[in-house]
């Protein structure tokens, strides 16, 4: 009987506090709308974040870009929701210097690496394409903008690519204020190649 | 023990003396009802802190968890009942519970209502009231109409027409708030008149004949004909007065430079490039009234960004502009892409820094010295359009908004959540997510109303404690401050 009672009282309390997995894609369905509370875990159960997942590149005659996504599992949102997204490390070298190198960086309370493009913006109606912050390092914190890669395979060798493109703001420049500049050193457009 | 006559006589003249205190005390505290109207006086009162009855209780809740429902399922001609703040009319025979009401789709021409009476022989009638706004910024109640819906479910009620039933102008009724004179005592009477709620006595509103509707239904008055008016007594539920952020609005934004200032961003906001703004220091001086002290540029303005330098202990309001257009790289055609009309995560968190390093520099020991909320931010940007089905309405709202503090204790809680770049990112990654969703490219009503349900449930529904404003303009005039929520 105290056996029946222990295991009832497991059952209310893993019901109690059951929380809600909802696939990721769906995020922007309107019957999610105002699903946002810790009760709902946004999840990547379709693995719809898959096929960004992995190292990336571009190269041209004086740029080398690699990029390497991975998956952040069940990050607490401070909405209260938890949600799976993807996080990457990069490095970018013009004309043999190297600019950038996150691989390498360490997190400061100002600077973590995994924060300079990071996010999970991806619908069910185009699991191809997927939005993500987008910042470089160095660059005024948190003034970001939005990073679109969309996944397809090249039509000429069926090689796994990803189309780059930022909608970057420009701001004035410093050196000539009637001009505006992008404070930005990685390209704004590319075509990226799976490297593994 | 045998008590002496003199004894006798002071035990007398304390309980006439008791006696006349709690006789006078009734009287002020028990309005006699307005000659020939039923009517005996209203409030404003916190809902969250009202004493309430079994039926309003339940009626509330019911009345809110599903009119959300039906608002999440994209029903059209949806209420959304603003439980914050309730207004209560005390009648002969019945205390109205009044609510604001936002109806979707938005229309700033038109104020909504949701009206609960409870009679007190145990009946009950529920209402929407929509009523219309004057060019000057007051109510038409000549042309307000009412709405008679069911008891359970906030649907029309069956039987009572499709147009609703007119409101009928009181004409020359007034009616005292209850704590108009001031003068009373008892920790209700206090509750009911702080700052938020402030004294004033009313001289509008109208009449409702309201509805049987269809036969058998339960819990409907059988012919309502309270009073004199021959119907339910309502008046509008006033932001203006009862509203401390409104209040607060209105005087600042009365001041000349500030007024100045926001008219000049306003002429920018198309054709600017960049953002511009400005801060004012100001002082209230010994009779109440506001005098700006300084003002101050901003030491950066970019595209999408206006840094102010430091606040000083007198810094209270903050404006700056978000203009129509952004540049973006992709300009080489001509793509100039339209900015968002909205307040900015980088808004949002320096107006939580903007609160908590204001009351760090206040002395708390000086008497209000530690009151920091009355500090604002406001925006300037293009009217926010609202569309319905995917095609524009014509409502649009001002375009000039403001964020007041409406819980300190909140915001102070907040102090160090959005302290560093990593946490700004999060909480942009977040707000960008949250306010795109379910609405359309040029929607930016839709995104409006997102923001307010960011700021609304931010933290599993804990909120930011930061109310958002939006100004109501008659003739290019700022006549009022209507608090947004979703």
């Amino acid at each position: 009987m105290k056996t029946i009672i222990k295991l009832l009282i497991l059952f209310i309390a893993i019901q109690g506090s059951a929380q809600t997995e909802i696939p990721l894609e769906n995020y922007y369905s309107p019957e999610n709308d105002d699903k946002e509370s810790s009760a709902y875990y946004y999840k990547d159960v379709n693995g719809v974040l898959n096929k960004f997942l992995g190292t990336w590149r571009y190269q041209s005659n004086t740029e080398l870009f690699e990029i390497t996504f991975t998956k952040i599992i069940k990050k607490k949102t401070g909405m209260g929701y938890y949600k799976d997204e993807l996080t990457c490390r990069y490095k970018y070298i013009k004309n043999g210097q190297v600019i950038y190198n996150t691989y390498t960086m360490n997190s400061t309370p100002n600077s973590n690496p995994d924060y300079f493009i990071f996010g999970k913006r991806i619908r069910k109606e185009d699991l191809n394409t997927i939005k993500l912050t987008y910042n470089e390092p160095g660059v005024r914190g948190a003034y970001t903008d939005v990073l679109v890669l969309k996944h397809f395979y090249r039509t000429r060798d069926k090689i796994e690519s990803l189309d780059w493109k930022t909608s970057r703001i420009l701001r004035i420049d410093p050196n000539n204020p009637g001009q505006f500049i992008s404070e930005f050193k990685i390209p704004g457009k590319m075509i990226l190649t799976k490297v593994e | 023990m045998k008590k002496t006559w003199k004894q006798n006589v002071r035990y007398l003249l304390c309980v006439f003396i008791i006696g006349g205190m709690i006789t006078g005390c009734t009287e002020d505290n028990d309005h006699d009802p307005i000659p020939e109207s039923g009517l005996k006086s209203y409030s404003y009162h916190h809902y969250d802190q009202l004493n309430k009855s079994k039926r309003l209780e339940e009626q509330v809740t019911k009345v809110t968890s599903q009119n959300m429902d039906a608002h999440k399922s994209g029903t059209s001609d949806t209420y959304i009942i603003d439980t914050k703040t309730v207004q209560i009319l005390e009648a002969e025979e019945y205390t109205n519970y009044t609510f604001r009401a936002i109806r979707f789709p938005i229309d700033l021409k038109m104020d909504h209502n949701y009206v609960l009476t409870l009679y007190h022989n145990g009946d009950f009638h529920q209402m929407y009231i929509d009523y219309p706004i004057l060019e000057d910024g007051n109510y038409d109640i000549s042309n307000a109409t009412a709405m008679p819906i069911d008891g359970d479910a906030l649907v029309q009620k069956s039987g009572c027409g499709s147009s609703g039933y007119p409101v009928t102008n009181w004409n020359e009724v007034c009616i005292d708030h209850n704590c108009g004179s001031g003068q009373h005592s008892g920790e209700s009477q206090a509750d009911s008149c702080n700052a938020h709620f402030k004294p004033f006595t009313l001289c509008f509103g109208g009449w409702v004949t309201t509805c049987i509707g269809s036969p058998g239904e339960q819990g409907q008055p059988a012919n309502p004909s309270s009073g004199g008016g021959g119907g339910i007594g309502v008046t509008p539920f006033l932001p203006l007065g009862v509203d401390k952020g409104v209040d607060e609005l209105m005087a600042q934004t009365a001041l000349p430079e500030v007024k100045a200032m926001i008219k000049y961003l306003q002429t920018k906001v198309k054709d600017s490039r960049i953002e511009d703004g400005r801060m004012f220091n100001i002082d209230k001086n010994s009779d109440g009234t506001l005098q700006v002290v300084a003002e101050i540029d901003p030491v950066e303005v970019e595209q999408h960004y206006t840094k102010f330098p430091p606040i000083d202990k007198n810094t209270v309001v903050k404006i700056h502009m978000h203009q129509k257009h952004v540049y973006t790289e992709d300009d080489e055609i001509d793509t100039k892409k339209l900015s968002i009309p909205l307040f900015s995560t980088q808004d949002i968190a320096s107006f939580v820094g903007f609160f908590n390093t204001k009351e760090a520099l206040l002395d708390p020991n000086i008497r209000g010295g530690s009151d920091a909320s009355d500090i604002s931010s406001i925006l300037v940007a293009e009217p926010a359009k609202f569309y319905k089905d995917g095609k524009p309405t014509g409502t649009e709202t001002s375009g000039v908004y403001a964020l007041k503090i409406s819980d300190p204790k909140r915001v102070r809680e907040l102090k160090d959540r959005f302290d560093t770049d990593i946490k700004l990112a999060d909480l942009e990654t977040e707000y960008l997510e949250k306010v795109v969703k379910g609405c359309g490219p040029d929607d930016t009503g839709c995104l409006l109303l997102n923001q307010l349900k960011f700021l609304e449930n931010y933290d599993d529904g804990k909120g930011f404690g930061i109310q958002v404003y939006q100004a109501v303009e008659v003739d290019e005039e700022i006549k009022s401050w209507l608090p947004l929520n979703y």
